[in-house]
């Protein structure tokens, strides 16, 4: 049998020795594309560091004097309606006070409502005297 | 005495021979590391750039490994065109990730595995294609000792090279390039592919055994 060894076979060798033949260099119009990408990628807006970054670039001044006013008119709305509440509650309070003041009155006689004192309270003998 | 003299001197000559091939060696091995290093080094300062915004560092990363990312892309795919699409989309995404990147390996085995994915991708998204091998004169054939004498077998050679590995599973086909290309350790390629290095090596010997079967029934 003259079977050749596999190992033998001219254009397996070769194709395995080509394995380790890369690219002798790249394309004109690869390296035209990738200078495209570069500048797409340059001309994007600054990433990153999402809205910390306007906190930190020194040109954006007038960003961080509106950033300010804003935070200043939020505290002044939330301190305003804090103290409006407050002054409408007061109001109210004097509205119902009338009631308010009977129910605390009347907080003690509460336990007679329940059903079974109510029960036992109108069984009970009335005495004229008392 | 002067035949054990003339027994030990050649045994000292050699031990001797011996030890100074070692430090040769280890001095090879130590400036390879050196210039693995001041590459690597280089490569971790262009990220901190790019971070910061600096395209200019994206150009000399383009520059430093297109070439590597191009071959591995051309072999897997088979075809130089969508090699090179494929290698422009990985640059945009080192772009995009510099600011999230964290050097935990080297840099070589994060770029790697970000290549890899888009290989993956790119391979679950298209349909495949028919290969269409670079003429001989565009590979380095001297670097592989080919010879470069008969460019039509050469030729012939890389389209059957590229039809067979179109046929191993994608695993398989990365881990013999990755490492044939001889850019990342065992280690690094065991890592972008994602297994251990003992299950690198059982993956690397299927692979070139089903590489070599396949080569014979294309040739034959």
């Amino acid at each position: 049998m003259n079977t050749p060894h596999p190992d033998s076979t001219p254009g397996r060798t070769q194709a395995e020795r080509q394995l380790q033949a890369g690219l002798r260099s790249t394309r004109p119009e690869f390296e035209r594309r990738f200078e495209e990408l570069r500048r797409r990628l340059a001309n994007e807006p600054a990433r990153g560091l999402g809205w910390r970054r306007f906190l930190f670039l020194p040109q954006a001044a007038w960003w961080r004097v509106s950033v300010g006013g804003l935070a200043a008119c939020l505290a002044l709305a939330l301190a305003y309606g804090t103290l409006h509440r407050s002054g409408v509650e007061e109001e109210r309070l004097a509205e119902y006070k009338e009631l308010l003041d009977l129910n605390a009155a009347l907080q003690d006689a509460l336990p007679l409502t329940n059903p079974e004192n109510l029960e036992v309270l109108l069984e009970m003998p009335m005495d004229r005297r008392s | 005495m002067n035949t054990h003299a003339a027994h030990w001197f050649p045994l000292q000559a050699l031990l001797l021979l011996a030890e100074g091939l070692g430090a040769v060696f280890r001095v090879e091995q130590e400036a390879g590391s050196e210039v693995a290093e001041e590459t690597e080094d280089a490569d971790q300062a262009c990220m901190r750039q790019l971070a910061a915004g600096d395209t200019s560092a994206l150009k000399r990363l383009f520059d430093r490994w297109k070439l590597p990312l191009l071959n591995y892309f051309y072999r897997a795919l088979g075809n130089r065109a969508d090699a090179e699409d494929l290698a422009l989309q990985v640059f945009e995404r080192v772009y995009r990730a510099a600011g999230r990147y964290r050097p935990e390996a080297r840099f070589s085995t994060w770029l790697f595995s970000v290549a890899r994915r888009e290989l993956l991708h790119e391979l679950r998204r298209r349909r495949r294609k028919p290969v269409e091998a670079v003429p001989s004169e565009e590979l380095d054939l001297g670097a592989a000792g080919v010879s470069e004498d008969e460019p039509g077998r050469v030729r012939e050679a890389e389209e059957h090279l590229l039809s067979t590995l179109q046929e191993l599973p994608e695993r398989e086909r990365s881990a013999l390039l990755l490492t044939a290309a001889g850019e990342l350790s065992s280690t690094e390629v065991a890592r972008t592919v994602g297994v251990s290095p003992n299950h690198l090596n059982v993956i690397l010997h299927r692979a070139r055994q089903k590489l070599r079967a396949l080569l014979d029934r294309a040739m034959s």
